[in-house]
């Protein structure tokens, strides 16, 4: 038995990176350290596993070779008048890389999948800018913490330990040194946690959020609710706000998906940003899948843009609702879909799935999921972080290595290398 | 001057972006090389020909470009555009209009998102509905619509008159949420009524609504009620709320709101007397 | 790169080797310089007319990292109007203040430039570096590792353990593949996780029994213990306050007695941003003189300017409590990073007018501070790329530098109060083109301690770049139009022996490598010190002490620099 040590979990966006995984002639035995959900991933790796390349031939998928699989969808790129990229949470970013460089090569739109959950934070940043900091940073200092519209519990179940109210650090050590505040739509059980626990009505956040940024501009608020929330209860929070020797902000899509989108966040942030006059105030979108910070980073250095990246005159060219790949599909625009690291058969809302039966679509996945079934041509991947290394983005930006511990099923290659394969052709 | 009639040569199905066709181009080269002036469908470089059919159409008194039919998949047509005429019989795509400085746009039908995005001047008139960041910015600029006028007589959607520092938007029907969200300045004037967020984070100008508004940010102040306010040359007459904001942005931008739509808001009349 | 190449009868600037503008023949071979090439293989450029320079080293621009890619991010604007097409062979991009990584490394080729350094990157975050510098074409590039405010060295100098500090920066750059010390703002920015700052060099940093002078005198020790090849890098303390100038000369002076007469022992960096003089943003004046007084008397300090282009920038900066002033100053969007351990950084877009006094008073600074440091080895041309302005602006700070007509034609137009407050009417220096080639590739590349780069002799690199103007028919000063107009698009760049860019325009894209160093300590202290970093790396980071380093392998053209002498 091989015990691999310090390997980093490619499920949430926690990254957590202490994970020990215990293999047995080529099989995951044990994962010690993760939560129940990193832990699922590791040993589920065997499930429902695409095995073979996938090509549509009269309306029903057969197997076939990965030459031939290859060599049909670079004839499909080829032929595109408009192919979009599209996925990237779940895809190391030596791989978005590459598929950067195929929407270069083609013509084509990249987008990642921001676009459905922090891509409000994305254009909030930009009207704003953002006050932030690595996570530990919050767990050395913060002895206040507000979890916006995220259930960490729930979704990113190491998140309060190792860097939130639970974590330890140099100034401020536990729990006992930390007020925690959670505002929500409903009593989750991160909120159970909680010292504070302010329950929202759906959509008000922007007002909430309006109302306590003019309470810590020491403004006089001429109403006495707010969506329901007393203003004497805003003040309360506006109050332990100031008062932190050091806050931080984690928000969620409860924030960046309720009416409102970007403007939330730049509600947010202008609130954060205000209170860093008065005292110390940072804040972290709490990204989903493990490496969407990491498609956000590679996108913005190789394009200038973060996400929604067309090149289809040529160069780089961005205006999210314009250039999104979510936009581009629900108004049918694309005639080739290009999915790695997604699912979005699963995710969109269905009227933009309908529109797929319209459009080419090839699938990168490891395993058979709803967009692999109405692929024309799918190819079976090994799972990266676990089956092949690479480099992933933790939400707060940190880079960290992702780590192989076994070998994929025989011959399936990592993404990179059948997308080598793919832009090798393309040239 | 010549009338142009310009229609689709198929049904388009990728974008196409047209940021050329404006009334200048077919002042200044002849209707042939017009039609060979390259235009991007998706990532393919066509002719302009070989998308659109152009015809000539009679005279008038200024170069008039009339796209008759489905431009919903055209981008950015009449783009910096500062003289003549164009309208639509039909849908109009992205960003129409886009940095117009001069002339006008009359659409007939229905208009995309970013109409007369960051416009300067001219017209753009709308029978139809227009979609989103009407008069808009683009992301992380600091100033959209800086001057001219657009009237929409249908609905508009969200963030209606983003970033903008000049002119007048009109619009006669309902929009969505955010209407003069971040404005420096300028009029966004609505007949119908809005959704949340009327000017957030607003430094200035003015912001009319004359139906329902949900709510009243807590960052605006109330100042009056006022009996009546002038758009150009009209004069409006009625109760008006009237709020200044945003004041976390130290801004000085009013938003006025007709109390007769508005009950849920009379409570705002109590502070009269604190005044 | 085997290629073998014959530049003839250019007019060769080798300050390095004294020549100064004479007609010569450069030959290349492998990749470097040759005494001469022979055969039917050899390509022949014909440089006659024409100016034969090292490719330029760039000691200070931000071209890579997370603070360099938020400003990416945060400025869609500053890239919808600058864009480069995709060709053959090349990527797309977009460019402004501040260009993807693609652009950079073309942009960079186009003015004859081949060695880049980007000056400061958090530890924690070098992988995001290392990264961008891999996708960085053409040009060779190294990193600056921000150490000044690293909680293991400021615990190693607080218990005056030199050697294990010393050992820990050897292992650090080692690990990391980083290739100098850099302290921004020394003790600032751990205030700055409190949201505070410090006042001078003698303040006490919270949470720590040490000040910035201890920090800096220190790793100024280390930086002579590990034998470095470059000086500790330093961004001084109150950077961008008015009357800052006296902070800088303390700077410089806080390690005067560390100078044993070989080479230069603190390298200040953006110093325009230090050299102001005044009480208030009102009162505000140059203190170049007084800062160019004590550089001219003190050969232990180097540094470079950090010149102020009149267009938009984008400042960015570890300087975290810094970027937050000019963020209340302006009211502009702003990005704070802070780094757990190690630093901060901000990011706020700015715009330097003319006809604003400030922005005037910052303009004059830098020119005054390099027309008054006599000695061109010991002041360098910079904009702080993208902080005062893009690097692809060098050509006009070169113009103001040759020309006082340029300088003139400049001062017409910026704010006259500045101007009369200030002495930069009353120089007449300008300098020469040998002069121009020490201070922005000989002069850098010595700095550096890059032995093969900044020179043409036998063996150095093959970098260069040919310049289409001809320094003998023309008066530098009356037409500097041409020169500036020559240095943006270079006739032909050379970058280890491929011809990369033609008339300015790329030609061909190569994969520049990373410098980084490798200092030498004794076995013994190395483990002693690995093994309480490791014991104590938990308590302090929350990634894996294992997941910290940066493997060679992640290094597509890796060149380290094995270093002698040590602890
Ligand atoms: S919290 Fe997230 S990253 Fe950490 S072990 Fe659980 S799923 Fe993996
Ligand atoms: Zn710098």
């Amino acid at each position: 038995m091989e015990v691999f040590k310090n390997v980093l979990c490619p499920f949430c966006g926690c990254c957590c990176d202490d994970l020990e995984v215990e293999v047995d002639s080529n099989k995951i035995i044990n994962v010690k350290n993760a939560c129940a959900l990193g832990r699922g991933k590791f040993l589920s790796i065997g499930e429902h596993r695409l095995l073979k390349p996938l090509v549509k031939v009269d309306g029903e998928l057969v197997e076939t070779d990965l030459e031939k699989a290859v060599e049909k969808t670079v004839e499909m790129i080829k032929n595109s008048s408009y192919p979009v990229f599209y996925g990237f949470g779940c895809a190391s970013c030596e791989a978005i890389k590459l598929c950067l460089e195929m929407a270069d090569l083609s013509g084509g739109l990249a987008d990642n999948i921001s676009v459905v959950c922090h891509g409000p934070t994305i254009l909030g940043l930009q009207d704003m800018g953002i006050p932030s900091a690595t996570l530990g940073q919050i767990r050395h200092r913060a002895d206040l913490i507000v979890y916006w519209g995220c259930n960490p519990v729930e979704a990113h179940p190491r998140h309060t330990i190792r860097y939130g109210p639970l974590s330890s650090g140099r100034f401020v050590t536990g729990r006992k040194s930390r007020r925690m505040v959670v505002i929500d739509v409903r009593k989750t059980p991160t909120a159970t946690m909680a010292d504070v626990f302010m329950q929202v009505k759906p959509n008000s956040d922007f007002e909430i959020l309006t109302a306590l940024r003019a309470l810590v501009n020491d403004l006089d608020l001429e109403v006495e609710e707010v969506d329901g929330v007393p203003v004497a209860k805003l003040e309360e929070l506006a109050d332990m706000m100031i008062n932190a020797k050091f806050g931080a902000l984690f928000f969620g899509l409860g924030l960046t998906m309720s009416y409102g989108k970007e403007h939330n966040i730049e509600a947010a942030i202008a609130l954060v940003r205000d209170l860093n006059k008065k005292t110390k105030f940072v804040m972290i979108p709490m990204r989903g899948h493990f490496n969407v910070t990491g498609a956000n980073e590679v996108f913005t250095w190789q394009t200038g843009y973060p996400f929604c990246v067309d090149f289809s005159m040529g160069y780089p060219r961005y205006n999210p609702g314009e250039t999104s790949a979510v936009d581009v599909i629900a108004r049918g625009e694309c005639d080739l879909l290009f999915i790695i690291g997604a699912d979005p058969c699963s995710h969109l809302p269905h009227y933009i799935v309908e529109r797929l039966k319209n459009v080419k679509l090839v699938v990168l996945d490891p395993s058979i999921t709803p967009t692999v079934k109405m692929a024309d041509v799918a190819i079976p991947v090994a799972y990266v972080g676990i089956e092949a290394s690479g480099t992933a983005y933790r939400m707060d930006g940190v880079p960290l290595q992702l780590r192989k511990v076994v070998d994929p099923p025989p011959g399936i290659l990592s993404d990179v290398d059948v997308l080598n394969r793919i832009v090798r052709r393309l040239k | 001057m010549k009338i142009y009639q310009i229609t689709p040569a198929y049904d388009f199905k990728l974008p196409i972006v047209a940021d050329i066709a404006k009334p200048e181009l077919f002042e200044e080269k002849q209707l042939s090389e017009v039609l060979n002036v390259e235009v991007y469908e998706g990532n393919r470089r066509k002719r302009f020909g070989e998308l659109f059919k152009v015809k000539e159409a009679g005279e008038a008194e200024e170069t008039t470009l009339e796209f008759i039919g489905d431009f919903s998949k055209v981008r950015r047509i009449g783009r910096r555009m500062s003289r003549g005429i164009i309208r639509v019989k039909g849908t109009a795509g992205i960003a129409f209009g886009e940095a117009m400085k001069g002339g006008r746009i009359i659409i007939e039908g229905l208009a995309g998102p970013w109409l007369g995005a960051k416009m300067r001047g001219g017209s753009i008139e709308v029978y139809g509905d227009a979609e989103g960041f009407l008069g808009g910015a683009y992301r992380g600029e600091n100033i959209g619509m800086r001057g001219g006028s657009i009237v929409v007589h249908g609905k508009a959607g969200w963030n209606v008159g983003y970033k903008m520092k000049n002119g007048l938007i009109v619009v006669e029907s309902d929009i969505g949420g955010f209407p003069g969200v971040h404005m420096s300045g300028g009029t966004v004037y609505v007949k119908g009524g809005c959704g949340r967020g009327a000017g957030a984070f607003m430094k200035n100008g003015r912001i009319i609504i004359l139906g329902y508004i949900p709510s009243i940010l807590a960052s605006f102040s109330f100042e009056e009620i006022r009996a009546s306010i002038r758009v150009e040359a009209e004069r409006l007459k009625g109760r008006f709320y009237t709020f200044v904001g945003d004041l976390s942005e130290k801004g000085s931008g009013r938003l006025f709101v007709n109390a007769d739509s508005n009950r849920h808001l009379s409570f705002y009349e109590q502070l009269i007397e604190e005044l | 790169m085997s290629g073998k190449l014959l530049i003839k009868n250019g007019f060769v600037f080798d300050p390095v080797n004294g020549v100064d503008g004479e007609i010569m023949d450069v030959a290349v071979e492998n990749g470097r310089i040759v005494e001469d090439v022979r055969g039917t293989d050899v390509r022949v450029i014909d440089a006659t007319g024409m100016v034969v320079m090292p490719g330029g080293v760039d000691v200070h621009s931000h071209i890579a990292g997370s603070k360099v890619n938020s400003g990416r991010a945060l400025r869609p604007e500053d890239h919808y109007r600058d864009y480069e097409i995709r060709r053959p062979g090349l990527r797309s991009g977009v460019g402004y203040t501040v260009p993807s990584t693609f652009v950079t490394g073309y942009r960079y080729a186009r003015m004859g430039y081949t060695t880049v350094i980007e000056p400061a990157t958090p530890m924690l975050k070098q992988r995001h570096t290392i990264e961008e510098l891999n996708d960085i074409p053409i040009i060779d590039k190294a990193s600056f590792p921000l150490m000044g405010d690293c909680w293991f060295v400021m615990e190693y100098l607080e218990k005056n353990m030199l050697k294990e500090c010393a050992a820990y920066a050897a292992w650090l750059l080692k690990a990391l593949k980083g290739y100098a010390l850099k302290i921004v703002n020394p003790g600032g920015l751990e205030s700055w996780g409190w949201g505070r700052n410090v006042r001078g060099l003698d303040d006490n940093i919270p949470g720590f029994n040490l000040t910035p002078r201890e920090i800096l005198r220190g790793l100024c020790k280390v930086n002579q213990m590990l034998n470095i090849p470059h000086p500790i890098h330093v961004h001084a303390n109150r950077l961008g306050q008015p009357g800052n100038y006296q902070t800088l000369i303390e700077t410089m002076d806080c390690v005067r007695d560390l100078y044993n007469g070989t080479k230069p022992v603190i390298y200040l960096t953006h110093c325009q941003f230090n050299s102001y003089l005044g009480e208030s943003w009102i009162e505000l004046s140059s203190g170049a003189p007084e800062v160019a007084d004590y550089v001219n008397k003190h050969p232990h300090v180097v540094i470079d300017i950090g010149q102020v282009i009149f267009s938009s920038a984008t400042t960015m900066t570890a300087d975290g409590p810094f970027q937050f002033q000019l963020h209340l100053l302006t009211d502009y969007k702003w990005v704070n990073a802070d780094v757990e351990c190690e630093t901060s950084a901000g990011v706020v877009p700015f715009k330097y007018k003319k006809r604003s006094y400030v922005h005037a008073i910052q303009w004059i600074t830098g020119l005054e501070l390099a027309l008054l440091i006599k000695d061109p080895w010991r002041v360098f041309l910079t904009t702080d790329h993208p902080n005062a302005g893009p690097f692809t602006e060098y050509p006009r700070v070169v113009g103001w530098l040759i020309s006082r007509k340029a300088r003139e034609a400049t001062m017409k137009k910026v704010n006259a109060r500045a101007l009369k407050r200030t002495m930069l009417d009353s120089i007449d220096r300008e300098y020469n083109l040998y002069e121009i080639a020490i201070v922005t590739r000989a002069g850098t590349a010595g700095i550096l301690g890059l032995k093969s780069k900044g020179h043409l002799g036998v063996g150095a690199d093959a970098d260069m770049a040919i310049y289409d103007f001809n320094p003998r028919n023309i008066d530098l000063s009356r037409d500097y139009k041409l020169v500036r107009r020559a240095l943006r698009r270079a006739a032909y760049t050379i970058k280890t022996g491929d011809i990369v860019c033609v008339n300015g325009e790329i030609v061909k894209s190569t994969e520049g490598a990373i410098l980084w160093v490798n200092p030498s300590v004794s076995q013994d202290l190395e483990n002693a010190v690995v093994s309480d970093i490791r014991r104590r790396f938990r308590d302090n980071y929350t990634v894996e002490f294992e997941n910290y380093l940066i493997d060679e392998s992640l290094l597509i053209n890796s060149r380290p620099l094995k270093i002698k002498g040590g602890v």
